[in-house]
């Protein structure tokens, strides 16, 4: 008898996964739905009041999201995007569900009076605010002053005692003034 | 004797509860279950469950998802945010309202937070806050600007600016630099760098 007592208890913990006690690796959940920590699970930890949804240890699981609009909000107006340490940026990819790449449309023609876009860099960076890659070359980008750089050359226009002058600046540090040609 | 089947009893009962809703979710939802699903809990209309066998945690509304929390963190291991749209739409589309209103707010990119590491505070290590990048010999644009569907100025497939239908090419030429207009098969010197 103490074996069918013992036995129904195991079997009884083992179903009741998702009531939120102790994980294998001590985490207290309060309440966790799934099969697995190292694949498809969401819950929260005991004494926390953020919410897991996903690979709670990371790994190859993927985490989707499929619904007529994906609404995410943030109280704060924040919305990270996080990748592991091998990669160096983070990727947003918009594709088909069958896989075809498309473009990504930042804002809507709505009537509202609004930036669609803000790209903010850190005070003191010094290299690219924007840029753009064509396979892994970057020749094009919007550097730290705000200025256009195509072909390795910054276009700067400049006002010099009331008169507007467009400058190149080359690679190599020199300036150019840009003279208008024809008639 | 008596005492004894009383906790016996008791003890089964006890883990019962603490297992508690898992073990009705999973009998609530066989049939899901039987049907490929390794856990599975909502309805047909909205669920959250896994299919056995593919990793992959599945969150499903026939309607909309809305998720809200103080700050909204999206992980990934691979680095990749896919964001798939049926064929009927071309392109996947990203806004920024007020919460809980239809006015519409900017996307800011790359906003720094008071919770980012102390090591960013060093310009060098500072990254380049938004990369658009493209394959090599594409001829799309990179990207465009538009206004009601039309575009207004764009960067095109090699990268250069264009502005309306004029693109502006500027190259090195023997150590001079060259600013190039181009519209269409036409392409015109506007102005070059002065001899010193």
């Amino acid at each position: 008898m103490r074996r069918l007592t013992l036995a129904l208890a195991v079997a009884a913990a083992a179903v009741g996964f998702s009531c939120g006690t102790a994980y294998a690796d001590g985490t207290v959940w309060w309440w966790l739905l799934g099969s697995d920590l190292n694949s498809g699970t969401i819950g929260q930890v005991a004494g926390a009041t953020n919410v897991y949804v996903g690979n709670y240890y990371g790994g190859s699981s993927s985490t989707d999201f499929e619904g007529a609009s994906f609404v995410r909000e943030a109280t704060d107006s924040y919305f990270e995007f996080e990748h592991g340490g091998g990669e160096s940026s983070s990727m947003l990819l918009p594709e088909t569900s069958e896989g075809a790449p498309t473009p990504m449309t930042i804002g809507k023609a709505d009537g509202q009076n609004v930036t669609p876009l803000i790209v903010s860099g850190t005070p003191g960076i010094t290299g690219d605010l924007q840029s753009w890659q064509l396979g892994a070359a970057s020749q094009t980008g919007i550097d730290a002053q705000g200025l256009f750089r195509v072909n390795g050359i910054v276009l700067k226009p400049t006002m010099n005692h009331g008169e507007m002058t467009l400058q190149a600046l080359l690679p190599d540090g020199s300036e150019q003034r840009l003279v208008p040609v024809g008639p | 004797m008596r005492g004894h089947w009383f906790r016996r009893l008791a003890t089964v009962g006890c883990v019962f509860v603490l297992a508690g809703g898992g073990g009705v979710a999973y009998a609530k939802h066989a049939r899901h279950v039987d049907a490929g699903w390794l856990w599975y809990e909502g309805t047909d209309s909205g669920h959250v469950g896994e299919q056995s066998g593919t990793n992959t945690l599945v969150v499903q509304a026939a309607g909309d998802i809305d998720l809200r929390a103080y700050h909204t963190r999206m992980m990934s291991d691979d680095g990749q945010f896919v964001f798939a749209h049926p064929t009927s739409t071309p392109t996947a589309s990203l806004n920024a309202y007020f919460l809980g209103s239809s006015t519409r707010t900017p996307i800011q990119i790359s906003q720094p937070e008071p919770t980012d590491s102390p090591t960013l505070q060093n310009p060098t290590s500072l990254p380049t806050a938004l990369i658009v990048a493209g394959t090599a010999g594409q001829r799309a644009d990179l990207e465009q600007w538009t206004l009601s569907g039309k575009t207004v100025a764009a960067i095109d497939g090699k990268g250069r600016l264009r502005i309306g239908n004029i693109t502006l090419d500027p190259v090195l030429v023997n150590g001079q630099v060259k600013l190039y207009a181009l519209i269409g098969s036409n392409k015109q010197l506007i102005a070059q760098g002065a001899k010193r």
